[in-house]
């Protein structure tokens, strides 16, 4: 994994969670356990990545190694979600509720259907991603993005979500105010963000904190929440549609800035503290 | 492993038919592609749509014949109905029209019924199942095709009316001009299973695919009581100005909601309607700003047809 950047970035991740007790000892120790077992039975063929990508994805229908950070609740920040209109259509919409037809976009007068009417009664399921967790940001922040020029392009700059570069419509959900003084909310590690530019660092009241796309500097605070309902308490927010990214993210750049580096002495340093 | 395009064209490249039917079957029922990694985000069907725009043209076209070749060889037992959702969407996102024709088979064929009746969440899911079906399909109007499936669903007698709406809205998408004849149905529906629906959202949604210039001059087809019904929930929302700016006598009476049942004989003056608005508009073209334009234009109707209902009332006594 340390010969791309990203695979560098992940064990610089997965270093920072272990030395910094980001992580319980416990499951980082059977996370070395298991991935060593895996890797020793892979074909010659697969690549370290791959192998990782489907242990975590695949273990215990992919709950075994999520959500594993430090607990935030109870937590009294508001927090909201950033995705793709498609994806919360796709993920959340009660087609036969609102007779919208299906087709691989919303269309702007739907979504401002959905934010002006609310979600009462036209929302199921629970919200997660293709694993089961999904990622929060606090919804103070956001307000500055909304606020903002192009609230797409600023929300998908200052959460890290590279992954979206198509030009699509982006969406704020925001859930309720107080949710978190009862649901679960961790901050996230290695595990959680592997698949995605991400950095494993502590920000204040113990989030994680997001990755600028544009200046690699920290971006807002992260966390993760195991899959949970979607009611009409939610409130969803248009954020306008994405321009494609200008630029390709510098991960070498990225991997030279992380706190904890990966080499040969912290490599020893990690080894020691699974043993 | 590389979501590359080019690359994931050159090993998919190389599948039988067979093969790529059997990859998209298994890739939806594990929630993993073979040589394709997954990100967290997006669903899994919103990013082989987007693999899926890097294809070149003749390779799209072969990977459009293996989604409608699963959909033909999903099976509920073997597959699920998450594997069936998740190859609808799929098949609506690429716009693989031939999609319809096995989602009609499995529609027709009451295979989900067998669901039905198991546990509420096998009826949760029976209903999302459904309901993704219906849409799909309905996304795809104004196909002709969309048409027939969705009559034959919409008046009969046995299909489960909790999907009135889609197919209510997909077939005013085939035929506005049309919507006398399914709308009252759907408000007869609505009324007896109010939380079937979000009446709104239905409404708002016909106001966008039929237009208000068609709704008002189509209206006098409805029945008084559901003319009624509707005029009550259209237009709820702000109305834009460009929505009526230039549009007919009719469109603008409609969203007065007053006297639009009221033929223009009643008031026993011959109406010129195009030539009516055309120069009240040109009257109030000064105004500043599109909002104050269609306001305006809005507020000098209302004054107009008023002194119309005075003039009648004087000429009765």
């Amino acid at each position: 994994m340390r010969v791309s950047a990203p695979g560098r970035a992940t064990l610089s991740n997965m270093l920072y969670d272990a030395l910094e007790n980001r992580i319980p000892k416990a499951i980082m120790k059977e996370f070395v356990k298991d991935m060593s077992a895996r890797w020793n039975k892979a074909a010659k063929f697969k690549l370290p990545e791959d192998e990782f990508d489907q242990l975590v994805r695949t273990t215990a229908g992919g709950l075994k190694y999520s959500c594993k950070g430090e607990s935030l609740m109870p937590c009294p920040i508001p927090c909201s979600r950033v995705m793709t209109a498609p994806s919360f259509a796709e993920y959340h919409l009660d087609w036969s509720k609102v007779g919208f037809a299906i087709t691989g976009h919303l269309r702007k007068s739907q979504i401002n259907l959905l934010e002006t009417n609310g979600l009462h009664g036209i929302v199921i399921g629970k919200i997660r991603g293709t694993r089961p967790f999904a990622w929060v940001t606090p919804t103070e922040n956001m307000q500055n993005t909304r606020a903002s020029l192009h609230p797409a392009d600023s929300a998908r700059n200052h959460c890290g979500l590279i992954h979206y570069s198509r030009d699509e419509n982006l969406v704020e959900l925001v859930y309720p105010a107080d949710i978190f003084m009862k649901e679960s909310l961790y901050a996230p590690t290695f595990l959680d963000g592997y698949q995605l530019v991400y950095q494993s660092k502590r920000s204040r009241h113990r989030w994680g904190l997001a990755v600028e796309l544009a200046t690699l500097a920290d971006g807002y605070p992260e966390a993760v929440h195991p899959p949970l309902s979607i009611t009409g308490e939610f409130v969803l927010k248009d954020l306008g549609r994405l321009k494609p990214l200008s630029h390709s993210f510098d991960f070498v750049r990225f991997v030279g800035n992380m706190e904890w580096k990966w080499n040969w002495r912290t490599k020893g340093k990690f080894y020691k503290y699974v043993k | 492993m590389s979501n590359k395009k080019e690359s994931v064209e050159q090993f998919l490249g190389s599948y039988s038919p067979d093969k790529l039917t059997t990859w998209l079957l298994n890739g939806f029922v594990t929630q993993s592609f073979d040589g394709i990694r997954i990100e967290l985000d997006p669903s899994l069907a919103l990013q082989l749509r987007n693999i899926y725009t890097g294809f070149s043209p003749q390779f799209q076209s072969r990977f459009k014949e293996g989604v409608i070749r699963s959909l033909f060889e999903w099976d509920l037992h073997t597959h699920g109905p998450q594997c069936l959702k998740g190859l609808a969407f799929l098949g609506a996102y690429i716009r693989a029209l031939g999609c319809i024709e096995p989602i009609r088979f499995i529609l027709e064929s009451e295979i989900l019924e067998s669901l039905k009746e198991t546990s509420t969440e096998a009826e949760d899911v029976y209903k999302e199942t459904l309901q993704v079906l219906l849409g799909v399909v309905q996304g795809f109007a104004p196909y002709e095709g969309v048409k027939i499936v969705f009559e034959r669903l919409y008046f009969s007698e046995s299909f489960d009316y909790r999907f009135a709406a889609q197919l209510f809205l997909g077939l005013c998408e085939c035929s506005p001009e049309q919507y006398p004849r399914y709308l009252p149905r759907f408000l007869d529906l609505q009324k007896k299973y109010p939380a079937y629906y979000a009446l709104e959202f239905v409404v708002s949604e016909m106001e966008r695919i039929v237009t208000l210039a068609r709704t008002a001059a189509n209206l006098r087809w409805l029945e008084p009581r559901y003319q009624e019904r509707l005029l009550e929930n259209l237009c709820t929302h702000k109305w834009s100005p460009a929505s009526l700016v230039g549009e007919s006598f009719d469109t603008l009476a409609l969203t007065l909601r007053k006297s639009v049942a009221i033929p223009s004989q009643t008031f026993g003056v011959p109406i010129d309607r195009g030539m009516f608005i055309k120069i009240r508009v040109k009257e109030i073209r000064n105004d500043e700003g599109p909002v104050r334009f269609a306001e305006n234009a809005l507020l000098k109707m209302a004054g107009i047809r008023q002194s119309f209902m005075d003039k009648v009332v004087t000429e009765t006594k």
